[in-house]
């Protein structure tokens, strides 16, 4: 049969509801995409091929089509530092190369009880710490439209893979803009929750006070749908909330009036290219045109984030890391004469260069001496940029500007500085620093035909105005439905 | 405070996260980690004078849980996981501690 697209979730959910396709079909149809777009953008480390079509088929056994749940037969993938039992999770790391959990995380366990079927593990930087994918110890991931360059990290593989049409929707981690930047780079949706929203259990360990899984999507509608099956309460995560989870998904109207946009005009000079804001100054107007209004906001401290951000990231990756040590699982190494000998001869030949950076940045910040300077230091400045955020969210809905100041970089272009590949983040570390959730969708191209990504960061847990915004802004742009014709140009049944 | 660009110790530092750095890592890492303190230095010249202490980010209360016995891993799965164990004894294997 012809699966004739445009395949998103929803669609796929209603298709196979109503019993016109199949989950096995849908599933099939997405690991033969897989097999023809991946060796071009290297976004799979692992499809679960048999795992996934078993599931796919058991689904289409059960009785009762309708009633099996949101994401009914949607293929789904899963960054690779979200566990998964019963397929490898190595988070991009020769530490932990072949490991496979024995337990998958909530988020991933209550997709599954949706309907989703999870068809693969998805590239990133190792232990989710990069902005360019190129930190993965197996290879980097190639960004769909130019692939020379990067899709952006540390979930360039989910990102890559829903850019390329080999699935409708994916899983990231966002700690200081990883869901966000690469959807800006590719040019899809990419959600991170408030803190709290998704429950951590089973995400391996990077910031944890910052550490987040989001969707990442072709349609703001989709990503309501997967984020509304993932989030809420969980007893295995004590800093998830109990706050109510609404149904997202059923309530976008495409209704923006009354809105009010912050835009924080004088962080915005300097620093942006000017392709990139032309196409939010676009959507400004999109937005305007809609109903929106919009309104100039002050954040006195935002030239500090970056720098906040990566003594408190690493500090706590400092901490968190040190659970590799080749005792309970990972990389042992097969040299060691003592015991202090193997947890250095396992670290140093498991971790790679930007965990080994980060791991003694953060060691330094937290070490006698330090700690009172720069450790607690930032977390006071913490609060000045939290506190400016929400001052700005007093007087407005949401704050919106670019995902990122520039468009994809070339793959090689940052990989000696990293300073300047964390500088990138400037706009993405606030709402990360804050607890705040935030949204990139695609605006436009900018230099080279390259995607840009608009983000806008909301209230706490209130995610409904980013997702009422976005779909709005949708409804008046074509920008979501651009595919990449390098990757996608072959006849393509799967769109 | 002193200057991080004098005391950057690089070879202290990575004993403390307990990794073996070969000299070339020691000199590209000592010089990178040095330009990054330098950038991060920022933070310190701003003004925090009474600002409350942190809290985590979002959740405003942590709720406990009743201290109550749940199943959890079974001793065996993680014994599967470890690069040497004793399944027999339950135990993970580590090079010998005392002589």
């Amino acid at each position: 049969m012809t699966l004739a697209g445009p395949w998103t979730a929803a669609a796929i959910r209603a298709a196979v509801g109503r019993g016109d396709v199949s989950a096995s079909e849908m599933c099939r149809a997405a690991l033969a995409r897989i097999d023809a777009a991946n060796p071009q953008a290297s976004a799979f480390l692992a499809t679960a091929g048999a795992l996934a079509l078993d599931r796919a088929a058991a689904l289409d056994r059960e009785p009762g089509r309708s009633a099996r749940g949101p994401l009914a037969g949607v293929p789904i993938a899963i960054k690779d530092n979200i566990c998964t039992a019963g397929l490898p999770t190595t988070a991009g790391s020769r530490m932990l190369d072949g490991y496979v959990p024995p337990y998958s995380a909530t988020a991933v366990a209550r997709l599954e009880r949706a309907g989703a079927i999870v068809i693969g593990k998805t590239n990133c930087d190792e232990f989710a710490m990069g902005s360019s994918n190129e930190h993965s110890a197996f290879g980097a991931t190639r960004n769909p439209w130019d692939v020379t360059r990067t899709p952006g990290g540390s979930s360039g593989g989910s990102a890559a893979a829903v850019a390329a049409r080999m699935v409708p929707v994916a899983l990231g981690s966002d700690t200081g803009g990883s869901v966000r930047q690469p959807a800006g780079f590719c040019g899809v949706v990419g959600v991170r929750p408030t803190y709290g929203r998704v429950s951590r259990y089973g995400l391996l360990s990077f910031a944890s006070s910052m550490d987040q899984i989001g969707p990442l999507s072709r349609t703001v509608a989709d990503a309501a749908l997967v984020l509304e099956a993932m989030a809420g309460r969980d007893d295995r995560d004590a800093t998830s909330s109990d706050e109510p989870v609404p149904e997202w998904s059923s309530h976008l109207t495409g209704d923006v009036r009354g809105a009010r946009v912050g835009i924080p005009r004088a962080w915005l000079g300097d620093g942006v290219d000017a392709d990139v804001r032309r196409a939010v100054d676009g959507a400004i107007d999109v937005l305007r045109q809609r109903g929106a209004a919009m309104v100039d906001v002050e954040l006195p401290h935002a030239s500090t984030a970056v720098p906040v951000y990566y003594i408190v990231a690493t500090a706590e990756a400092s901490s968190n890391l040190a659970r590799y040590d080749g005792v309970r699982y990972g990389h042992r190494t097969s040299v060691h004469e003592s015991l202090r000998e193997m947890y250095e001869r396992s670290r140093d030949e498991g971790f790679g260069a930007e965990v080994k950076r980060r791991i003694m940045l953060g060691t330094f910040v937290l070490s006698a001496g330090y700690y009172d300077a720069f450790y607690a230091k930032a977390q006071l400045v913490r609060r000045l940029i939290t506190a400016d955020l929400d001052a700005a969210l007093d007087t407005c809905d949401v704050l919106l500007m670019p995902t990122s100041p520039s468009v994809a970089f070339r793959l090689g272009e940052r990989i000696d500085d990293p300073l300047r590949m964390y500088l990138a983040d400037v706009f993405t570390v606030g709402a990360s620093l804050a607890g705040l959730p935030a949204m990139s969708i695609p605006c436009g191209f900018g230099a080279g035909g390259l995607p840009v990504g608009l983000q806008l960061i909301g209230r706490r847990f209130d995610e409904a105005t980013l997702f009422r915004l976005g779909d709005g802004y949708e409804r008046d742009t074509r920008w979501h439905e651009a595919r990449p014709a390098g990757v996608c140009a072959e006849s393509m049944d799967w769109l | 405070m002193p200057d991080e660009r004098d005391e950057f110790a690089i070879r202290h530092v990575a004993s403390l996260a307990r990794l073996r750095l070969s000299p070339d890592e020691e000199s590209l890492y000592g010089r990178q980690l040095a330009d990054i303190l330098s950038f991060a230095r920022r933070v310190l010249d701003v003004d925090t004078t009474g600002v409350d202490a942190p809290r985590p980010a979002g959740a405003p209360t942590l709720p406990l849980r009743d201290d109550a016995v749940r199943p959890s891993l079974e001793a065996n799965c993680a014994l599967d996981q470890a690069p040497a164990a004793g399944r027999g004894d339950g135990l993970f294997r580590v090079p010998r501690v005392i002589g």
